[in-house]
């Protein structure tokens, strides 16, 4: 059984080392096992899209849309369970 | 004549309904009746909270095409009406209403690629947040080490999934160039969403050092954080990933239990 104290007393004063070495910022970055990284655009702009001015698709057209069925990339994911709970 | 919070009241629920006729009748026709004046509303409304969806969701909607996505959203706004006047905050539940939502039942991963999304939607708009300065732990006395609760930035969210879903989402980048084949056997993964500089990362961190963060984000002491890790893993390395969390800017403050 690993000692948990001397595990987290060795690890803190490690910590503080690193303070005094000023080494703290920017993060190093052998340490950062980077996997995607992306900038979100913005998306502040609550703009009404044209297709929705006044007159078009007033009537709800969503009634028969149970028969859609998903059609985009998921057919490229394969292998494996892809039913919950299965 | 309605209070205005009576004709408020009703007026919002005339948008959830087919049926507007009683809001309509007060409506001013001036040139266009009042039903068709609340439908040019609903409309708009559906619309803007579409959008708002997609912008999102773009790696769901991806998955799943344009008019499976349409109909999920519709679906998803008559029952999660917007509850916020900030928009930032609409769609929250989108993950929950995918497990449960029939039509979507066969692709059980699509509510782990929505979760993804939207922690990178919170991180993105989180505040920031001072690093931590280590120098400032020389304050505690060593006998309370174990003691020590650590505060995650606001800008990081933790997740779990069954799925190998930063794979999911990587391949359903507008810029990816590869093969978009995924193995949905693969591991699942443990995932910090970070932002730094501005940028949100996805890093998949090992279960021991997840489970790490976890209890600590959950308000419980380092000792028993420490303790969790090496339940996972008997060679959990405190050292390194207590730097590491520390130098990333994960762990922001600290008091004693």
């Amino acid at each position: 059984m690993t000692n948990t104290k001397t595990l987290v007393s060795t690890a803190v004063s490690s910590l503080m080392l690193l303070g005094i070495a000023g080494t703290t910022l920017p993060a190093n970055a052998a340490d950062m096992d980077k996997c995607y990284g992306v900038v979100k655009a913005g998306k502040n702009d609550c703009q009404t899209a044209n297709s929705s001015c006044a007159g078009t698709s007033t009537k709800d057209g969503q009634k028969d849309a149970w028969m859609y069925v998903p059609k985009g990339t998921c057919e490229k994911l394969v292998g494996g369970s892809t039913k919950s709970g299965a | 004549m309605p209070g205005l919070r009576e004709l408020q009241q009703a007026f919002g629920s005339s948008l959830g309904s087919d049926d507007a006729s009683e809001i309509a009748a007060l409506v001013c026709a001036n040139g266009l009746n009042g039903n068709r004046r609340i439908q040019i509303y609903r409309n708009n409304l559906f619309v803007t909270l579409t959008d708002t969806l997609r912008a999102v969701y773009p790696v769901v909607e991806k998955l799943v095409g344009d008019g499976f996505f349409r109909f999920a959203a519709h679906e998803f706004i008559h029952h999660y009406p917007s509850r916020h006047g900030n928009l930032h905050l609409f769609g929250h539940e989108f993950a929950s209403f995918l497990s449960e939502f029939a039509a979507a039942k066969g692709h059980a991963y699509l509510p782990d690629v929505a979760r993804l999304e939207w922690a990178q939607h919170e991180v993105y708009h989180a505040a920031d947040h001072a690093y931590l300065e280590p120098q400032s732990l020389t304050a505690i006395d060593p006998d309370c080490y174990e003691s020590l609760r650590f505060t995650l930035h606001p800008a990081r969210r933790l997740l779990h999934s069954a799925y190998p879903v930063v794979r999911i989402w990587a391949v359903n980048q507008p810029d990816f160039d590869g093969d978009q084949m995924v193995d949905l056997s693969a591991p699942g993964d443990c995932v910090l969403v970070l932002r730094i500089n501005g940028e949100i990362e996805f890093h998949t961190v090992a279960p021991a050092e997840y489970r790490f963060l976890v209890t600590i984000h959950e308000g419980d002491t380092l000792g028993r954080a420490v303790a969790a890790a090496l339940d996972k893993d008997r060679d959990f390395d405190l050292n390194h990933f207590l730097v590491k969390h520390v130098q990333n800017g994960t762990l922001v403050e600290f008091d004693l239990a």
